[in-house]
């Protein structure tokens, strides 16, 4: 295996010495490209009180390449497909290699107090969405108790 | 007579002092010998060849041997030059001009031994010679020069001049306009590389211009002096030798960059790249790409005559493979451009030009085509059986009249008709059908049509054997009959007619099943009759190639393009004046 760029060890001591509130990193033992991430749902959203397990991986063009995040918690979001896919900007052509593991994350989160409806990955969720905004909300917190309770 | 000599050689393209200096120089030995005077000076070759040779016979005359095809399709608008109908006289003056400049400088270079070499060649040569030149005055004095149908107002824009064409425009908006080179790259792409519009409307208002063109801001690049931070990208310290950054100051080293400005190209972001920062707006010079990743160059330059000739609405690629050449139309309103390579393009659809028909027409027919092809295949195969005694034949060459090689019977390919006393068959007969159910006689009316189109498709698959087949029989004329090139280019022009009345021919038949019955189609298509009979005639000639037939050549090629001509315009303007 390649040794580990410098940024990627740094990123990761930081992400572990001062990890951003409402987010858990940790890099596999073995694999330091792949980290086990956990996001509190953030207040006042549906998915508040929920835990929601991602994986991420950095591929071997990282930084110059976004990493690949994908939600493995199941989740009622516009934005979200049922394969957990995310549809968000950074992830794709707004990508820069300023961008770190940390502003990754944190945008993800954002995307989850503020769903993106009008540019929607899961179709048939982003048409409740428009539909009728309050029984998707409902929707999602009940998808939330079913299957993000559990912080494990 | 000496003055006769002289306006003839003038007519002929010739400066005037050459020409009065060919006469003094050849004693008055008449036209010929004066203009193989001239030709001695540009091709010096050939006259020590001749001189060598003379009376061995039948040498190949270097000249001819060596001339590549390309030199003699060049030499073709020369010709042009000399033609009764100079279509755009702007270009043939240009053409002509340079001509007689090459021809006067060669002369000039080389009148003081030449003075020897030509009373040389007098003394060595015999009879034969002067029998030859009496016969070739005879020519002269008959000879019809070549004319073209279909105007050629495009230029040809050589692959490997795209990118110098593109480069000069960009430095010389960079330097009006005092901007870097890639904000004119910009500005230009913007103004699909109309260099006028762009100036015109900058020194209205520049700001405007520039927001607008989408140019967020461009800046100088800097490489690091006594830089305190980390690469923002790998976190390796920056110093002197390696840090790179913008005036947004997003300071990363020069490998960092090289990486990320590599994907950023592998992407296919060609033009406009942003700096790596996070939303960072600023442009990256390409100055800047090309110090930090200099291997990158040759795909940069790639890209830009991609962008030069892609967004230039009066540009189009020559759709040829491994062409490369780019076709610029002087305005807009011009509909098809020729390239070098002998692809005729329609600058609207992009597809080979099909006059008389329009793209519209040619959309539906091809859609239609793919359509009924199952049909359309089991009836066109390529061969058809003998009329008489129905052997299978299969056509090799352009010409619709077929003899039989069993029975020796003549016959029309399209129509299957006696050639003897045939004249007509472009008309679909009506009649004959009359008892047949309506989509039958639909789709019989549609097959009459695709046959003929198919069958001018046919013919023109041959027109790259039949431009070799004109070359070589150009350099065999020259080797076996001692003659001058100029002498045998119509051979090369009326080959260039044929191929143009064939591919005009083809499409309309397309244009043909979409015209309505009614007195203007019986005149389309009498035209359309005569066209077709003079160009299986020219076909016919051709193939049959012979010194004893040039006049014929170039009569019936003259012929052929009129009525080419006159289908053209007749289609164009309305056939019956309204």
């Amino acid at each position: 295996m390649n040794s580990l760029p410098k940024r990627i060890i740094k990123e990761t001591q930081r992400l572990m010495s001062e990890p951003a509130p409402g987010i858990v990193a940790t890099p596999a033992t073995d694999n330091l490209r792949y980290f086990k991430v956990t996001i509190t749902g953030p207040a006042e959203s549906p998915f508040e009180k929920g835990f929601f397990h991602l994986e991420l991986f950095l591929t071997d063009e990282y930084p110059m390449s976004p990493p690949k995040v994908r939600f493995l918690t199941k989740i009622y979001h516009p934005n979200i497909d049922k394969l957990g896919r995310i549809c968000l900007d950074i992830l794709k052509d707004k990508w820069s290699p300023a961008l770190q593991i940390r502003t990754v994350l944190l945008s993800i989160q954002a995307l989850l107090s503020a769903p993106n409806p009008d540019d929607p990955l899961a179709n048939d969720v982003a048409e409740h969405w428009k539909s009728n905004e309050k029984d998707a909300i409902k929707k999602a917190r009940e998808w939330t108790e079913l299957y993000a309770a559990s912080s494990e | 007579m000496d003055d006769n000599m002289l306006a003839q050689l003038v007519d002929l393209g010739f400066d005037i002092t050459v020409a009065q200096l060919a006469l003094e120089q050849t004693n008055g030995k008449g036209l010929d010998a004066a203009i193989e005077f001239i030709y001695s000076f540009s091709e010096p070759s050939k006259l020590s060849s001749q001189k060598s040779n003379s009376n061995v016979t039948p040498t190949p005359t270097p000249p001819s041997s060596q001339q590549e095809p390309s030199g003699i399709r060049r030499s073709n608008s020369k010709n042009k030059s000399t033609s009764f109908e100079p279509i755009s006289p702007q270009v043939t003056h240009k053409v002509l001009k340079t001509s007689r400049k090459s021809v006067k400088e060669s002369v000039d270079s080389n009148v003081s031994y030449e003075d020897n070499d030509t009373s040389l060649e007098y003394n060595d040569t015999d009879e034969d010679y002067d029998e030859d030149y009496y016969q070739d005055v005879d020519d002269y004095e008959f000879d019809i020069p070549i004319h073209d149908a279909l105007p050629k107002s495009n230029t040809v824009i050589q692959a490997s001049d795209i990118i110098h064409t593109a480069l000069k425009e960009i430095e010389k908006i960079s330097s009006i306009t005092e901007t870097t080179p890639s904000a004119a790259t910009i500005l230009l792409q913007h103004f699909q590389w109309n260099g006028n519009k762009l100036l015109e409307r900058f020194y209205e208002d520049p700001e405007r211009v520039i927001t607008q063109a989408g140019i967020k801001k461009i800046n100088e690049f800097h490489t690091g002096k006594n830089l305190s931070d980390d690469c923002m990208i790998c976190g390796d310290s920056l110093d002197d030798s390696n840090g790179c950054y913008l005036s947004c100051k997003h300071y990363a080293c020069k490998e960092c960059w090289a990486n990320y400005l590599r994907i950023k190209i592998q992407e296919g972001e060609s033009i406009g790249i942003c700096c790596l920062g996070f939303k960072c707006p600023n442009v990256v010079p390409d100055e800047f790409i090309n110090r930090v990743i200099p291997e990158n160059y040759n795909k940069f330059l790639e890209r830009l005559a991609q962008t030069y000739v892609e967004k230039n609405p009066n540009m189009r690629w020559c759709p040829t493979p491994n062409c490369g050449n780019a076709l610029k139309a002087e305005s807009q309103a011009e509909t098809t451009a020729q390239c070098s390579c002998g692809f005729r393009i329609c600058f609207k659809c992009n597809q080979e030009s099909h006059v008389p028909a329009d793209c519209a027409q040619m959309k539906t027919w091809k859609k239609k085509c793919e359509d009924d092809s199952e049909t359309a295949n089991w009836i066109n195969v390529n061969t058809q059986d003998c009329p008489k005694c129905q052997s299978a034949i299969e056509k090799n060459g352009g010409c619709n009249h077929m003899t039989c090689k069993k029975c020796k019977h003549e016959f029309c390919w399209v129509c299957l008709g006696n050639w003897i006393g045939h004249n007509k068959c472009n008309t679909y007969n009506r009649e004959e059908n009359s008892n047949k159910s309506d989509t039958k006689k639909q789709l019989e009316r549609y097959l009459f049509y695709f046959h003929r189109y198919n069958t001018h498709e046919q013919s023109k698959k041959f027109e790259t054997k039949l431009r070799t087949d004109a070359v070589n029989s150009m350099i065999d004329f020259q080797n076996r009959k001692d003659k001058r090139w100029i002498d045998v280019k119509y051979i090369e022009q009326s080959t260039e007619v044929l191929i143009q009345c064939r591919r005009t021919l083809k499409y309309t038949y397309v244009f043909g099943f979409y015209l309505p019955d009614g007195p203007e189609k019986n005149l389309f298509e009498y035209l359309q009759n005569d066209l077709e009979r003079t160009t299986e005639k020219l076909s016919g000639l051709l193939e049959k190639m012979n010194e004893s037939n040039s006049m014929d050549v170039k009569e019936i090629t003259n012929l052929a393009s009129t009525k080419l001509h006159h289908l053209l315009s007749g289609v164009e303007e309305g056939f019956l004046g309204h």
